[in-house]
């Protein structure tokens, strides 16, 4: 018989609990045992990005991580994003992607947000060089990626934006 | 999804790691895992046990040390590529390790895992169903080499674009075997490469890499020539370290990507080394030299994408690099 | 048109926030109760025969309920093609078959309650194969003694022969003063949609079967489905959700036909996602093919004749193949007195070839595109003036196409691009300066026209709609046709509410369910906007025609007192006018003394399939020596008639050079001699384009209107793919002087993307 242990993740800022065989990917982990599909299976074999999650910040293929080696890290999926520092319950670079046409099926979308907000963490004025490296990972069949990187340079745009207004400008706030 | 069943342990010391490796049959080390869970999935590895070592941090220590840097075994690549000692000392291996694939695989990926990366052929690397209708090739435990089946060794490449940056610079690896034990990374790559044309895994454990520091007024180069800008590997890499002597110019240069094992350009490395007094013309020649070595000592293989053609003009750019050279330091 | 307020401006789309959050739902992410999964035991061989499978260990793996072998399925042969039923459609395909035509070709099936113990089943299934020889190559495949791969269809590998054309091609030629003959080749490619193929069938009600899957031609699917398991087609539900891509490739059946027993079978849901391994060996490819042209010209420029023969590789199965063939032939953009096509499509047992982007027009695009530049250098003559001169304009037809056109804006699209041509290279030339420049690079552009079509150019696109309006005045739409990621469902709600006077918020979507949606020919030769569309403005008609009668009872006014203008109903009355929105026109009717409820419909047959263009340029710099390509700019023009959303046509263009792109530099489906397989599995071993390798793309829109169109537009999706790889390959061969006959263009050159500038070489600092 296959030996399961429980294994708990830290998804989101949640714990989810489980019961899995270490040959268990991460991707399966947050797919099947935390119900959160966002992520999804393009490959599932680390070479399309569509399952792209932030371990600790920054973007892994979770299909080709095992679900043991995320243990004691933090992870975050697209659903994670949501709500975060932007408006409309969406976070400044999806909202980005949304008005840009950074977006045609979407299967893409979340590993690429994802992959796009590493960088951001990352780096406050990225070069559209530096943009189109973060996202070199992540493969898309329908944009030919011009608008993704424009909406990644108006993601850019606005929290320069809102941290000039913040800091700045006593007028904005 | 993994077919094959295993059980992953995580232990925290060196000399556990080696033990459960030793005693647990079927057993296998894995880093980041960017290399060895995909073939999990396609089932040309099926370790029974896989002994992670993240939780080795001294495998993971970036440090000045001995008149030289350090750098763990388990260090990601991401790690590397932006850490400051790198960048300043070896901007080649800070180059190297930012054209690695991609930011998710650099991420996890680690420099000891790029260096004992598993060699890459088009019969190899598929999935079981698709391998079912050949035979077993030396990789997969058979007697034979799909890319020539007159052969007596594996012909798959190796395509490390760390492991020519890490030759050019005279690294040493550290490597754990109950003992520490050093060896020249070129050395390492030799035994790793014929080891892994076949079956066999590696018990020991790499610790990590010494770096001497570069000569005084020496000059790196790294080159990646690929069919894309990311998530591909080499059709040959460049990697270089040189300085000025009283003669000519003396150093290092290595090419991968275009055989078993990293080509080391030795006889064009020695006519270097007299090329203070060389005309426009020697330049020339020189760049020639080293293009007809590394075409003597290339071992292109069958590969998807690329004609074969393609592949062997891809090699001229060796001739530039190395012409370059020598105007530079002119 | 100023009057616009929906139609015209961009949207990004109704569903764009569920795709940013990840709470769109596509098929792999939806359970059914009682669900299990299905898997698909696939040859590894080329051409086999099955001699005996033994299912006893695999039967033994926990879990299994159903293992399905090739003689247990209904032996009536199908066509997995989402096209309307023709003739042209050969039924040729198994369900499950014992004599494996090609690598991938579906053997036996399992359903287990997990994709696990589906692949160990797999695994421990011992199947006995003994090989036969296969033949990949068409012509090979046309020489008698060529193995024969459909008995059962007749005595040889010609599936069929297409011959169009018009006038006396000999005569053209007579006519002419130079002949020009070549011949050319082009590759299979893959879709590579993000999303793999998947289908969830629940056979578990006897009688009955729901369908969720990725489909662009649900009504297509619903009726195969029902002929191949003996169900009414009102017993059979096909939805599509979100789906992630198609590109032509959901327009075949994958594994529904599978899953569907399977579910019978087991009297439970199942589901089968395809692995990317399937999708790469076992889904559709686009057709490769040999292209044999001539073209006769007279010494000032003028084309007199045509002649294409070319061989078309559909692999194992028909599919679409005649069609696709027939499809190219109609989209020649040049008046040609004399013009003649054949085209043979034929079997092998290479990978199965059907419909993708572009539909049989890229194959003779690159051809004929790479031509007329020949021919431009021989005259002296400048590429795209000897292409204008020879451009068919509003009014002339397509060689071999008996309609006149009603709109062409090419000439709108030459002046735009050229002038950012220009830009451009002065722009290239102030940063060279700056720069300095590696002086191995040639740099030159290259330039190619094209024509596609909006709804098959057979002319049988066919839509209907049905609009409810709701007593609060807003409408739910209910449309056939798919969104695959395009943003359909947007630009047909955008028209309906311009057609309405309300705002784009006010239209809901209910779309591609053959249950609660009426028919449409499906998501297929750049239909949606053009062919749904005028479905969905015929529907709009009927909504105020019916709001207009509903006014007049209400008001007791004759209906000609009542008008729709500019979003409102204007009811003239004794001299005065009063301006009513749906909403305020509505609650009259509905909660009026009378009552009534308002739903429009609609039923389309297209009688166009009015073409748009595309005119393309690519600059590339070639470096000889070391035989590599770099891209440099990629600029589209296209006359797509009216934009209805041109932030998202722009969008469309981007993706389809992108694909252009791949398939003139490096995508290649390859078949090794040495193990007779398909070795193009994974997304390593077959490479599309990523973010880094992408030039700067600038993409123009033509001042055009569409008569025959909804609010004067035409078709936008496949179009853009077409002239890219000739535009690249032309510029190629400016730059090097060599024309270019074959792509992809990896065979000659390795793609660049210029990171030389990243390497700076440094001194280390320890």
């Amino acid at each position: 018989m296959t030996r399961m242990r429980e294994l708990i993740l830290h998804i989101n800022g949640k714990k989810y609990a489980s019961l899995i065989a270490d040959h268990t990917t991460l991707l399966e982990f947050i797919r099947e045992e935390g119900g959160l599909t966002g992520t999804k299976r393009g490959c599932d074999s680390g070479h399309c990005g569509s399952c792209t999650v932030l371990l600790e910040g920054r973007p892994v293929y979770s299909c080709i991580t095992l679900a043991v080696q995320a243990e004691g890290k933090q992870v975050t999926t697209i659903e994670g994003l949501s709500g975060e520092g932007g408006t409309d319950g969406l976070h400044q670079i999806q909202k980005a992607f949304i008005d840009h046409y950074g977006i045609q099926c979407g299967f893409c979308t979340p590993g690429m947000i994802l992959s796009a907000k590493a960088l951001l963490e990352e780096k406050s004025e990225p070069t559209p060089e530096e943009i189109r490296e973060a996202i070199s990972g992540n493969l898309c069949r329908c944009t030919g990626y011009t608008n993704i990187v424009r909406s990644i340079e108006a993601a850019v745009k606005e929290r320069l934006a809102a941290k000039g207004g913040g800091e700045g400008c006593p007028c904005k706030r | 999804m993994i077919q094959q069943t295993f059980t992953c342990s995580f232990p925290e010391t060196l000399s556990q790691a080696y033990q459960m490796r030793r005693e647990m049959d079927n057993s296998m080390y894995l880093g980041g895992g960017t290399d060895l869970v995909p073939l999990m999935k396609s089932g040309v590895k099926k370790p029974a046990h896989l002994i992670g070592l993240e939780k080795l941090s001294e495998l993971r220590v970036i440090e000045k040390r001995d008149g030289g840097l350090y750098v763990g075994a388990m260090a990601s690549l991401w790690e590397i590529l932006r850490s400051p000692l790198v960048k300043d000392a070896f901007p080649t291996l800070s180059q190297a390790c930012r054209r690695v694939a991609s930011p998710q695989i650099r991420t996890v990926g680690t420099l000891g895992g790029n260096l004992l990366q598993d060699r890459r052929c088009l019969y190899y690397n598929q999935s079981e169903a698709w391998r079912s209708s050949i035979s077993r090739c030396y990789k997969t435990g058979g007697h034979v080499c799909h890319q020539a089946p007159a052969s007596d060794w594996c012909r798959g490449l190796y395509y490390s674009d760390t492991a020519p940056v890490l030759w050019s610079l005279g690294a040493q690896a550290s490597i754990f075997e109950d003992e520490e034990k050093w060896m020249p990374v070129e050395q390492l790559t030799k035994e790793h490469v014929h080891r892994n044309g076949g079956v066999a895994t590696e018990e020991r454990i790499l610790k990590g890499f010494w770096i001497p520091c570069p000569p005084e007024n020496s000059r790196m180069q790294f080159e990646k020539f690929s069919v894309r800008g990311s998530l591909v590997f080499s059709v040959m890499n460049l990697a270089l370290q040189v300085w000025l002597v009283e003669e000519g110019i003396k150093g290092r240069i290595v090419v991968g990507g275009t055989s078993p094992v990293p080509v080391l350009l030795e006889e064009t490395g020695k006519r270097l080394e007299t090329s203070a007094r060389f005309s426009r013309t020697d330049w020339q020649h020189t760049g020639e030299l080293a293009l007809k070595e590394l075409k003597k000592k290339s071992r292109f293989i069958r590969e998807s994408g690329l004609s074969l053609q393609v592949k062997r003009d891809t090699l001229q750019h060796v001739a530039s690099v190395i012409e370059g050279l020598m105007k530079k330091e002119a | 048109m100023s009057m616009q307020k929906v139609v015209g401006n961009s949207h990004p789309g109704r569903t764009a926030a569920d795709k940013a959050k990840g709470s769109g739902r596509y098929t792999d992410d939806l359970q059914l109760p009682g669900m299990v999964y299905g898997m698909i035991l696939r040859s590894p061989y080329a051409h086999a025969l099955v001699k005996s499978i033994d299912t006893r260990q695999a039967e033994n793996v926990p879990g299994v309920l159903k293992i399905l072998l090739p003689w247990e399925v209904p032996s009536k042969r199908y066509n997995c093609s989402g096209n309307p039923p023709s003739a042209l459609l050969m039924k040729d395909e198994l369900i499950l078959t014992d004599h494996p035509l090609c690598l991938g070709d579906r053997i036996a099936a399992v359903a287990a309650t997990s994709p696990r113990a589906c692949r160990e089943a797999l695994q421990k299934l011992n199947v006995v194969y003994e090989k036969q020889e296969p033949v990949f190559d068409v012509m090979e495949a046309l020489e008698e003694e060529a193995p024969l791969l459909h008995p059962e269809m007749g005595d040889t590998n010609l599936v069929k022969t297409i011959q169009a054309g018009e006038g006396d091609v000999e005569k053209g030629f007579e006519e002419s003063d130079f002949l020009f003959e070549e011949v050319y080749e082009t590759p299979p490619i893959q879709n590579v949609s993000m999303e793999p193929n998947g289908c969830i069938c629940d056979a578990s009600v006897p009688g009955k079967m729901m369908v969720i899957s990725t489909s662009q031609t649900p009504f297509q699917e619903r009726r195969i489905l029902a002929e191949l398991m003996d169900l009414k087609e009102s017993d059979v539900r096909v939805i599509k959700p979100f789906m992630g891509g198609g590109f032509g490739e959901r327009q075949q059946l994958h594994s529904q036909p599978v899953a569907a027993l399977l579910s019978r079978e087991t009297g439970r849901p199942v589901k089968i996602i395809h692995t990317r391994e399937e999708q790469m060996v076992a889904s559709v490819v686009r057709h490769s093919a040999r292209i044999r042209m001539k073209l006769g010209v007279t010494k000032d420029g003028w084309i007199r004749g045509m002649k294409i023969e070319a061989w078309y590789n559909t692999g194992a199965y028909a599919t679409h193949g005649p069609i696709v063939v027939a499809a190219g032939s109609r989209k020649v953009n040049y008046r040609i007195p004399h013009y003649e096509f054949r085209g043979h499509c034929v079997y092998t047992n290479g990978p199965v070839s059907g419909a993708v982007r572009g539909y049989g027009n890229p194959q003779l695009t690159f051809a004929r595109e790479t031509m007329m530049d020949t021919i431009a250098r021989k005259l002296g003559m400048d590429p795209v003036a000897f292409r204008m001169k020879n451009h068919v304009k509003t009014g002339d037809h397509l060689p071999g196409v008996p309609y006149p056109l009603l709109s062409c804006a090419v000439d709108s699209c030459v002046e735009k691009g050229e002038t950012l041509r220009r830009a451009i290279d002065e722009e290239d030339r102030k940063n060279s300066l700056w720069e300095g420049k590696s002086s191995q690079e040639k740099e030159a552009w290259g330039v190619a026209f094209c024509c596609h079509t909006s709804g098959p150019s057979s002319r049988e696109g066919m839509s209907a709609s049905i609009i409810l309006i709701n007593d609060d005045g807003s409408a739910n739409l209910l449309i056939g046709s798919a969104d695959i990621g395009q943003g359909s469902e947007t630009i047909l709600a955008q028209m309906a509410a311009e057609g309405l006077g309300i705002r784009l918020e006010e239209v809901s979507v209910t779309a591609a369910d053959t249950g609660t949606t009426p028919y449409d020919t499906g998501t297929f030769a750049s239909s949606q906007t053009y062919v749904s569309g005028n479905a969905v403005s015929l529907a709009v008609e009927d909504v105020r025609s019916k709001v207009m009668q509903g006014l007049a009872e209400n008001m007791n006014l004759p209906e000609k007192a009542i008008a729709f203008q500019e979003g409102y109903f204007v009811v003239s009355q004794s001299g005065e006018t009063l301006k009513l929105s749906l909403k305020e026109a509505v609650k009259r009717i509905t909660f009026g003394a009378k009552g009534g409820i308002i739903t429009g419909s609609s039923s389309y047959k297209a009688q166009e399939a009015p073409p748009p263009f595309a005119v393309c340029w690519a600059k590339v710099a070639v470096d000889q020596k070391t035989s590599s390509l770099r891209l440099m700019h990629i600029i589209e023009a296209v006359d797509v008639g009216n934009p209805i959303n041109p932030e998202m046509v722009k969008a469309q263009v981007h993706g389809g050079v992108s694909m252009g792109i791949g398939y003139a530099l490096m995508e290649e489906i390859q078949v090794d001699g040495q193990s007779q397989k398909v070795i193009s599995s994974d997304l390593l071993h077959y490479q599309v384009p990523l973010a880094m390798d992408m030039p700067p793309v600038h993409v123009c829109l033509a001042e055009s209107w569409e008569p025959s169109g909804p609010f004067g537009a035409k078709s936008v999706g496949e179009l853009a793919t077409v002239p890219v790889a000739a535009a690249i390959a032309n510029a190629v061969a400016h730059a090097t002087g060599e024309t270019m006959v074959k792509i992809p263009l990896s065979g000659r050159f390795r793609p660049d993307v210029g990171l030389g500038r990243w390497q700076t070489s440094g001194k280390g600092r320890c």
